[in-house]
């Protein structure tokens, strides 16, 4: 198979890199890369996690060059010169999505718009997903009290809708960011280089800024409770047990020892993830919440597009196919991860070849 | 000499159901170089009190009371007393445990040798990476072949019997001076038995080890062990230098459990079950706990009154034996 080929190059590149630097890496670490191996493998017995790890590739890579390639810029308002660029349909005039009532290329504000998504998508998970399995450790392992005491905050946060939650915080906090993002320049033209838009329109993402912010609060408290379920089950097996006879310390347990052997389902819930924290994102856009003009993403476009929608049917159609590959994209690679990590999956694939 | 001395330990779990009395007032010594084997049915708190002299009790359970004298170097400290990060720095290094199912006491993630260089790093200090070669030397000690490759290997990838000598390995990996070792041979086939329990008798000599042996094996104990002690119901009921055990039993139980195997010192045509079974713990039985099985029951001294242990060399807890 050309996948399984690619997959033995690629690991191979892998090792001749490592080696480049650490001599003798590969005559220890063979049956690691043996795993490895048969991991690739095990996704590419599987069409749909193959299809699901391009979509969302794909989807990383617009996010990441897209700003850089994109033909024309965000706050470039071609109408102000040429008027028969308002509202102007895929293909005519050279713009080969068209463009929005401002005169900008649609292509351009979708790339730009990927790499909105991208950021809180990546935000999102790198922020509250830490935090939630970090909250589980401690109240899976340490029971009692502890345990008693962060569930019980987990449930509260649990309680809030997300979306009701993120609705009061974008209506409370943009105003503040804003200040914050005027007294501290270097925050901001960090938050606008991680962004792909220009320094001066930096206090347009205080409402973004407040979306993540919003988003990692009703983030952490699934992971935790997940994260503490089955942390309950591990630390009840006798490697745990003769890890603390061994005289390990508490913390070297939780992180070196539990934390590894729970990691795969958290992997491919926090894949899951990146789908609904996406669909979560846009959707509140498309209320108005998040990105603010000039700054557009996937949810503005088809919030802009939705009010002119039967004419203008290139501002909702376009944004809307890149949400629904997205989210299917995640949610397969999410699934065949699933069997992925299944150790026993990957061995009666050893046998298969 | 004494290395250790346990007294007065009592252990309850806290249940949904009642409060288990799973191990009282337990006394007992160790000396050093000695092999102490405990020896009773499941249920009869042998691996209760074993874990509980290094407080590896977890909740439910709980220590009630007695102490735990570890001698060492002159100085004698209550292991129940001493907070725990110091007895975190005994446990695997001067007190360390094998367990009984080698396949679940190694992490799966971690290969064999990493985790061996792991429990020296722990004690020693260091990096992992730097003790990878002793690690490779221990598992040569514990008779692994090929233990240059072996130390690379997954658990997965080994069989039961070489888990469980990596398990040792593992335990021994910091010259402990009290090895406890939980029915390490239940999980392993008979021939890898005979095997571990020689290494076990090596490693002894080499190290100068006092080991305390749980098993319900009463020929591991004959071939094994110079002391027993026997566990029923969460109490001790006997304790004996082995021959004399074999030879002269005393409590009704330890006859019954040597009636029920095949005694290596004088072979008997049929085996005799011991009627009924461990009691509940939960709400034991007033007097001697083994009455109610008992041939030789005493009516209104055994179910009224407990019997103290008593005896010098040979100890027995029975109203037999005033």
């Amino acid at each position: 198979m050309i996948l399984d080929k690619a997959a033995d190059g690629l690991l191979w590149l892998l090792v001749k890199l490592i080696t480049l630097i650490r001599r003798d890496w590969y005559a220890k670490n063979k049956a690691r890369v043996e795993e490895w191996r048969l991991t690739l493998y095990a996704l590419n017995r599987s069409p749909t996690g193959v299809i699901g790890l391009f979509l969302s590739l794909g989807f990383v890579v617009v996010g990441v060059v897209g700003p850089l390639v994109a033909p024309y810029s965000y706050n470039q308002f071609l109408y102000l010169e040429r008027p028969e660029l308002y509202l102007t349909p895929p293909g005519e005039y050279g713009m080969p999505l068209g463009t929005d009532i401002y005169g900008r290329d649609v292509l351009s504000l979708m790339l730009y718009g990927a790499r909105v998504s991208l950021v809180i998508s990546v935000v999102t998970i790198a922020l509250g997903v830490p935090l939630g399995i970090l909250l589980g450790l401690l109240a899976g392992y340490y029971g009692g009290k502890i345990d008693e005491a962060i569930m019980r905050v987990t449930d509260i946060f649990l309680a809030f809708p997300a979306l009701v939650l993120a609705l009061a915080l974008a209506a409370t906090l943009p105003q503040r960011i804003r200040e914050f993002l005027i007294d501290q320049p270097m925050f901001a033209s960090f938050m606008a280089t991680i962004f792909g838009v220009s320094a001066e329109d930096a206090i347009h993402l205080a409402p973004l800024i407040s979306i993540f912010t919003a988003l990692i609060i009703v983030w952490w408290p699934s992971y935790a409770r997940v994260v503490r379920g089955m942390v309950l089950v591990e630390k009840e097996k006798t490697y745990v047990e003769a890890a603390r006879a061994l005289g390990f310390s508490t913390w070297r347990i939780m992180t070196r020892h539990i934390l590894p052997n729970i990691m795969s389902p958290i992997i491919v819930l926090a894949t899951f993830d990146f789908a609904t924290v996406n669909l979560l994102a846009a959707g509140l856009s498309f209320l108005g919440l998040g990105a603010q003009p000039p700054i557009v993403d996937w949810g503005s476009l088809i919030n802009m597009g939705g009010s002119r929608f039967p004419t203008a049917w290139w501002l909702v159609l376009f944004p809307g196919v890149a949400i629904f590959l997205t989210a299917l994209g995640w949610n397969l690679l999410g699934d065949a991860l699933r069997d992925v990590f299944d150790p026993k999956f990957r061995r009666r694939i050893e046998f298969r070849v | 000499m004494k290395i250790l001395e346990v007294r007065n330990l009592t252990v309850y779990f806290y249940t949904y159901a009642g409060v288990v009395k799973a191990v009282e007032n337990v006394s007992f010594d160790l000396y050093r170089g000695e092999v102490l084997a405990i020896v009773g049915e499941t249920g009869s708190g042998k691996s209760v009190t074993t874990r509980a002299i290094t407080r590896l009790i977890q909740p439910p359970g709980k220590i009630i009371s007695g102490s735990v004298i570890y001698r060492r170097d002159g100085e004698e400290v209550d292991l129940l007393k001493l907070p725990e990060e110091e007895l975190r720095k005994i446990r695997g290094s001067e007190i360390a445990y094998v367990f009984q199912d080698p396949s679940s006491a190694l992490d799966p993630l971690y290969t064999v040798g990493y985790q061996i260089g792991e429990t020296m790093a722990a004690h020693r200090g260091g990096k992992i990476k730097q003790y990878l070669s002793e690690a490779v030397n221990l598992l040569r000690m514990v008779l692994i072949p090929d233990p240059e490759s072996r130390s690379r290997a997954f658990p997965h990838q080994l069989s039961g019997g070489m888990k469980q000598r990596s398990v040792i390995a593992m335990a021994i990996s910091n010259k402990p001076r009290i090895l406890i070792a939980d029915e390490p041979t239940t999980a392993v086939d008979v021939t890898v038995q005979a095997q571990i329990l020689h290494l076990f008798k090596q490693l002894k000599e080499q190290l100068g080890m006092s080991i305390i042996f749980i098993t319900h094996n009463m020929g591991l104990v004959a071939e094994f062990a110079d002391r027993v002690v026997v566990m029923y119901g969460g109490k001790i009921v006997e304790e004996a230098p082995v021959e004399e055990l074999f030879q002269n039993p005393k409590h009704p139980y330890t006859q019954g459990l040597l009636n029920a195997v095949i005694n290596p010192l004088n072979p008997q045509e049929r085996l005799k079950p011991i009627p009924g079974t461990i009691p509940n713990l939960i709400n034991p039985p007033a007097g001697c706990r083994f009455h109610p099985r008992c041939p030789y029951i005493i009516r209104g001294k055994c179910e009224k009154e407990e019997p103290p242990l008593l005896g010098d060399r040979h100890k027995v807890a029975c109203w037999l034996y005033p």
